[in-house]
């Protein structure tokens, strides 16, 4: 009985709140066909607003990556003073509000303020424009690389790189040749990660864009925008997008998910 | 350790600089929001002239501020509340029970992770037109407990699949019933990655604001949604700053505790 009680909540939960309204989105999607969703989706705004996602999108996860790798292998290959704030604020991005990452990048980057002025003044602006969204993008989506490698690392353990470096292998040698190879399954699953959240990141790019309508305006920022101005149509087929990209990469994570004590 | 291995300290050298220059860039603007909370120059003067806690004191008695706040804590624990119930059913049927369909359920549960919050916000929006839900708190929490059940669904199972079922084997064996061989066997077990993802969703449901916008009834306000819709009042900055500020602190503690609590549950995080 107990069996059957559980699996009906978990259907039904299921149900209500995750296949009912992504399956209202798709059928608004394509109720009155094909045509109106590529019509949608062809207009120079909407083309923007995916190249904008691309570029910004790309950027944070390239950061993320390399930040990533860096911090995993300092936090678990070596003992410095610090190690342990670094192992706490790693995690802090999953606590902090995205409205409150975008109020304080403004707050320090913002043309009014020094940084921010000095930087605009030399032709790169940070707050309303490209960079500033980068950064947000990188900050909300810090944790996951370093928390899909760390534990990989720490599996492995470092003989090999030991008897390698014996051998004569330099710094970079071992990294590409034993420790990439090691760790590219939890480092592929941390990029889809971090892509997926940076695709959808809404709140904290809203707050640094300006939401400057065919400038600064992300897929997430084109839905909204979209759907306030009763262009539904738009809104749903951007959506529709957006939902295919987070299942596809839901399963490509699935594949590479590293196979720990807890799977 | 590997400070023995030649070459390594130019590495990690390296590594050090690449982790710091990203920290800073991303978490001096956080610090600088909290300072700035104390700031006595109403335009965020730096280096602060002085340091006050009247701003403190105005965000305290701003009425708009304080029902955000009753608002999100009642979100917040609302939220906690029905993905703790949900999550950990959801772990249990999943872990214990084979049956038709089990991968697809777990797939299914953790959707809402990688599913943008605009698109979770539009989809439940329209949910609740057409199911005639009246838009409100109870909304609010429903859109927020989407997301959070996944962190509790990930930290139990974990769990569960950690401990196996011999116990509770062993406990329904000695004739408890499925009710006690929760209560005095599993829960016990269970508690502390509860607990962890509790606190994380209590976290997450805070800073929440694209999926509350959608779910939210006109005029209801979490504090997100009031710093969002005061950003670019100028009279209201330092008011605005406090509220970031207090928003930081309050979802770093739960985040930190869970930290604490969770030690080894840790990695089920996402």
């Amino acid at each position: 009985m107990t069996r059957w009680g559980l699996r009906g909540v978990a259907l039904v939960y299921l149900a209500f709140l995750l296949m009912m309204p992504v399956g209202v989105i798709l059928w608004r999607t394509f109720q009155h066909g094909f045509g109106p969703v590529t019509d949608a989706l062809t207009t120079s705004q909407a083309v923007h607003a995916f190249r904008v996602t691309a570029i910004v999108a790309g950027f944070a996860v390239v950061l993320n990556t390399v930040f990533g790798v860096a911090a995993a292998i300092l936090l678990v290959r070596h003992r410095f003073p610090g190690r342990r704030i670094l192992d706490a604020v790693i995690d802090l991005p999953i606590a902090v509000s995205p409205v409150v990452v975008g109020l304080a990048l403004i707050l320090v980057y913002g043309r009014n303020t020094s940084v921010g002025g000095w930087l605009g003044d030399r032709g790169f602006p940070i707050i309303f424009s490209i960079p500033g969204m980068v950064i947000a993008t990188t900050f909300v989506a810090l944790p996951l690389v370093v928390r899909a490698v760390a534990p990989v690392l720490e599996e492995i353990g470092e003989e090999q790189e030991q008897a390698a470096a014996t051998l004569g292998a330099s710094t970079f040698q071992r990294f590409t040749r034993i420790t990439l190879p090691s760790i590219r399954g939890a480092l592929a699953y941390g990029v889809v990660l971090a892509l997926a959240r940076s695709l959808g990141e809404y709140g904290a790019v809203a707050v640094v864009s300006g939401r400057v309508v065919g400038q600064t305006q992300t897929v997430t920022l084109f839905v909204q925008e979209r759907y306030q101005n009763f262009d539904q149509t738009a809104a749903y087929a951007a959506a529709t997008a957006l939902v295919v990209v987070a299942v596809v990469s839901l399963i490509i994570s699935r594949f590479l998910r590293p196979r720990g004590g807890e799977r | 350790m590997s400070g023995a291995v030649a070459g390594s300290a130019r590495g990690r050298r390296a590594l050090g600089v690449v982790t710091a220059a990203v920290l800073v860039v991303v978490y001096v603007p956080l610090a600088v929001v909290v300072i700035n909370s104390f700031n006595r120059s109403r335009t965020f003067g730096w280096p602060p002239a002085g340091f006050t806690l009247s701003w403190w004191a105005r965000a305290w008695h701003s009425t708009g501020a304080r029902s955000a706040l009753a608002t999100s804590v009642e979100a917040g624990l609302g939220a906690t509340a029905v993905a703790l119930l949900l999550g950990t059913m959801a772990a249990f049927a999943v872990s214990r029970y084979r049956f038709f369909g089990r991968e697809t359920v777990s797939f299914l549960v953790l959707l809402p992770i990688a599913l943008p919050g605009i698109v979770t916000g539009i989809a439940l929006n329209n949910a609740f037109r057409v199911l005639g839900l009246p838009f409100g708190l109870l909304t609010i929490i429903i859109g927020h407990a989407t997301f959070c059940i996944v962190l509790v669904y990930n930290n139990a199972l974990a769990r569960l699949r950690r401990l196996g079922g011999s116990l509770e084997e062993a406990s329904m064996d000695l004739g408890a019933g499925v009710l006690q061989t929760f209560r005095f066997v599993t829960f016990p077990q269970l508690r502390s990655a509860l607990l962890a993802g509790g606190l994380l969703d209590f976290a997450l449901s805070f800073d929440e604001i694209i999926v509350t916008t959608f779910t939210a009834a006109p005029g209801v306000q979490t504090l997100p949604l009031w710093i969002f819709g005061n950003l670019f009042r100028p009279n209201q900055a330092p008011v605005v700053n406090v509220v970031a500020a207090a928003l930081i602190v309050l979802s770093v503690v739960p985040v930190w505790l869970a930290q604490r609590v969770a030690g080894d549950a840790g990695g089920g995080r996402f």
